[in-house]
C-alpha cells in the first residue's frame, strides 16, 4: 500500500518539477541581468573547471625579469614582484575562490539545517538549548566568528573553508528553525508523528523537502558573502597560506606594491566585485521566482 | 514600554556571558598548545612547562574557566605574549581609533543612504532612481577592502590626501583628515543597502491609504512625504540597521588593515599572525560585547519609535 502511494507520488511530483524549471527559465529570459549574471557565473566555473587550458602561464611560474610589469596584450592584468602572471593566477584563484564559496555555503547549510529542524521538532528543553547556543554564536559579527575559528585551525584552504561554513551555522539554523515551527503544526507532520514515524523519519522525510525553498532562496544569497568573507580573510593574510592563489589572497600579495603596481590590486578585486554582483543578481531572480514576497529590496 | 525594555537590558547578561565562555571554550578546546606554538619547535619541554604554569595552563579546565570568568569580569584580559603589556590597555588605548571609524563611517552611511533612498522612492523609474539602483547594486557587490584599496590609489596616492595612520588626538585636525577615506570605505556596502532597504519601504508606505488621505486633504507632498510616511518606513530602517551595524563591527577589521590604522581590528589581525592567544580572545570578546550592546540600543530605539511595542 505505502509502496502503491509513492510510485504514484512519484509519477506526479516529475512533470511538476520538470514545469517548475520551464518557469523559471521563462522568468530568467525577462529578466536580462539575471540571465547575463548566469552566463557570467557559467563562464566563471568554465574558466574554474579548465584553468590549467585556459591560463596563459602556470600561476607560480617566477621569472625576475618580469617583475611589475603593466598589463600589456601579454600580461593582461600585468605581473606581481616574482613576474608571476596576475591573469594566470586569478585563472587559477577563481578555482579556489568558487569552491571555498560554495562548499562553506554547503557546510552552513548542512550544519545549520540539522540544528534548525533538530531544534523545531524536539521538545521545549532542547529547543531552548540549541536556540540559546546558536544566539551567542549570533552575537559574533560574521567575519569575527570566522577569524576565531581560523585563529585556532590555523591557515590553509580547508581550514579557511570550514571557518566560514562554521560561522554560516547559525545563520542557516535560525532561518531553518523558523520554518520548521511553522511547519511542525501542520497536519501532514502530525499525521505522520501518529502513524509511528519517529523524529529522524519525520525530519527527513517530511520537514526537509518542505525546506527546501528556503534553502535555496537562501543560499544563493550566501554564496556572494561566502566568497566575500573568504576573499577578505585571505586579503588580511589569515587564510590560505601563501603562494596559494585565491582572490584575496593574490590582492593581499600586492598590498606592499599597492601605489607602484595597482593593478595587481585592482583587477582581482574587480573580477571579484563582479562574481559577486552575478550571484546577487542572479539570487534575486531565483528569490522573486520562489517567494516573491521574501524580496530583500536590492532590486526594489 | 518599561518591563519590555528591563527584560531586553537584562537579556544581554547571559549573552555576554555567553560570548565569553565559548571565547574559552573555542581557545581551550581546539587542537594547538599555546606554550608549544609561541616558544617554536626547538623548545624544551621544561621551558613549555614553565610557561604552561606560568599561564595557569596545567590546572583543571574548570579552574581555569573560574579564574578566567573572575578575572574578566574584573576587566582583567591577561598579559599579551607578544607585548607583555595587559590585553585590556592595549584595547583601551586603541578603541577611540576605532569608535572615530565606526560613528563616522555610520554618519556618512545614514547621512547619504536615507535621503538617496528617499529620493529614489519619491522620484520611483526615472534616471536618479536607477542611477542609486545601478551605485547601490556595485557598492553591495563590492568587498570593503577595494573600495579602500582604489580610495587609497586615488586620494592618497594621486591627491595626497592623509590615508595611512590616525592622526593624533592632540591635533584633532588630523583625527578628521585621516579618518575621512577609510570611513567612505567602511561605510560603502551599509550606504548601499539602507538606499534600498529605504526605497523599497517607503515606496510600499507611499501606497498606503493614509497617505492617499493626507495628499488628498491638500497637505503638500513633501509635508506628506517626510511628516506622514517617512515615519513609518524608517521602522524596518532601523531593525536592519541594527544587524548592519554588526557588519560595520566586522568591517573595522579589514577597513583598519587597509589604511595601516590603529585600533582593535587591526590589533586583532596583528595578534591572530602573531599567534597571541590572550590579545586575540580580549579582541573577539570586546568586538563582539560592543556588537550586542549596539544591537541593544538600535532594539530600545525600536522599541520607542514603535508605540505598539509596549502592548507586546
Amino acid at each position: 500500500m505505502a509502496h502503491a502511494l509513492r510510485s504514484v507520488a512519484s509519477t506526479s511530483t516529475a512533470p511538476a518539477v520538470r514545469s517548475r524549471w520551464r518557469g523559471f527559465g521563462r522568468a530568467l529570459r525577462r529578466n536580462i541581468p539575471a540571465l547575463l549574471s548566469l552566463v557570467f557565473i557559467g563562464l566563471l566555473v568554465v574558466v574554474a573547471v579548465f584553468a590549467p587550458l585556459l591560463a596563459p602561464y602556470g600561476p607560480s611560474i617566477i621569472s625576475a625579469s618580469a617583475s611589475f610589469r603593466a598589463p600589456t596584450w601579454q600580461h593582461p592584468f600585468g605581473t606581481d614582484l616574482f613576474g608571476r602572471d596576475i591573469l594566470s593566477r586569478v585563472i587559477y584563484g577563481t578555482r579556489l575562490s568558487l569552491l571555498v564559496g560554495v562548499l562553506a555555503v554547503a557546510i552552513g547549510a548542512a550544519g545549520g539545517t540539522l540544528l534548525g529542524m533538530l531544534a523545531g521538532i524536539s521538545g521545549r528543553r532542547g529547543e531552548q538549548a540549541i536556540m540559546r547556543c546558536i544566539d551567542v554564536a549570533l552575537a559574533f559579527p560574521f567575519i569575527l566568528l570566522a577569524i576565531l575559528i581560523l585563529a585556532f585551525f590555523g591557515q590553509g584552504v580547508q581550514n579557511v573553508m570550514l571557518a566560514v561554513g562554521i560561522a554560516y551555522v547559525p545563520r542557516f539554523a535560525r532561518i531553518t528553525h523558523a520554518s520548521t515551527l511553522s511547519l511542525r503544526e501542520m497536519e501532514f507532520v502530525s499525521a505522520a508523528r501518529a502513524s509511528g514515524a519517529g523524529l529522524g523519519r519525520v525530519m527527513l522525510r517530511h520537514i526537509l523537502p518542505n525546506l527546501f525553498q528556503v534553502l535555496t532562496v537562501y543560499g544563493t544569497f550566501s554564496i556572494p558573502v561566502a566568497i566575500l568573507i573568504e576573499a577578505g580573510l585571505d586579503y588580511l593574510g589569515l587564510g590560505v597560506r601563501p603562494p596559494t592563489p585565491t582572490w584575496g589572497a593574490i590582492i593581499n600579495e600586492g598590498r606592499q606594491s599597492l601605489l607602484m603596481a595597482p593593478w595587481e590590486s585592482v583587477l582581482p578585486g574587480l573580477v571579484i566585485m563582479l562574481a559577486v554582483l552575478a550571484f546577487n543578481l542572479f539570487g534575486e531572480a531565483v528569490a522573486n521566482f520562489l517567494d516573491p514576497k521574501a524580496n530583500i529590496g536590492l532590486n526594489g | 514600554m518599561r518591563p519590555y525594555l528591563v527584560r531586553r537590558v537584562l537579556l544581554i547578561i547571559p549573552l555576554i556571558w555567553g560570548v565569553v565562555t565559548s571565547v574559552f571554550l573555542v581557545i581551550h578546546l581546539l587542537p594547538g598548545d599555546p606554550a608549544a606554538v609561541l616558544l617554536g619547535p626547538f623548545a624544551t619541554s621544561d621551558r613549555e612547562a614553565a610557561l604552561r604554569h606560568m599561564w595557569g595552563l596545567d590546572q583543571p579546565l574548570l579552574v581555569q574557566y573560574a579564574l578566567y570568568l573572575r578575572n574578566v569580569a574584573a576587566g582583567d584580559f591577561g598579559t599579551s605574549f607578544l607585548t607583555g603589556a595587559p590585553a585590556a590597555y592595549q584595547i583601551l588605548s586603541l578603541l577611540p581609533y576605532t569608535i572615530v571609524l565606526g560613528v563616522a563611517a555610520l554618519a556618512i552611511a545614514v547621512g547619504i543612504g536615507i535621503p538617496l533612498g528617499v529620493t529614489a522612492a519619491v522620484r520611483s523609474e526615472t534616471s536618479v532612481d536607477r542611477l542609486s539602483l545601478v551605485l547601490s547594486l556595485l557598492l553591495v557587490s563590492a568587498p570593503n577592502f577595494l573600495v579602500g584599496i582604489v580610495l587609497l590609489i586615488v586620494f592618497s596616492g594621486r591627491l595626497g590626501l592623509p590615508s595611512i595612520g590616525a592622526g593624533t588626538f592632540a591635533q584633532p585636525g588630523s583625527i578628521i583628515a585621516h579618518a575621512i577615506l577609510p570611513a567612505i570605505a567602511l561605510s560603502a556596502g551599509l550606504l548601499a543597502y539602507l538606499t534600498r532597504i529605504t526605497r523599497t519601504t517607503l515606496l510600499s508606505v507611499l501606497r498606503d491609504d493614509y497617505v492617499r488621505t493626507a495628499r488628498a486633504k491638500g497637505l503638500a507632498r513633501s509635508a506628506v512625504v517626510f511628516r506622514h510616511a517617512l515615519r513609518n518606513a524608517m521602522l524596518p530602517v532601523l531593525s536592519i540597521l541594527g544587524i548592519a551595524v554588526g557588519e560595520l563591527v566586522g568591517g573595522t577589521v579589514v577597513i583598519e588593515t587597509v589604511f595601516a590604522r590603529p585600533g582593535i581590528g587591526s590589533l586583532l589581525v596583528n595578534s591572530v599572525t602573531g599567534r597571541d592567544y590572550v590579545q586575540v580572545q580580549a579582541c573577539v570578546i570586546v568586538l563582539a560585547i560592543s556588537f550586542v550592546v549596539m544591537n541593544l540600543v538600535t532594539d530600545l530605539c525600536y522599541a520607542v519609535v514603535d508605540p505598539r511595542i509596549q502592548y507586546r
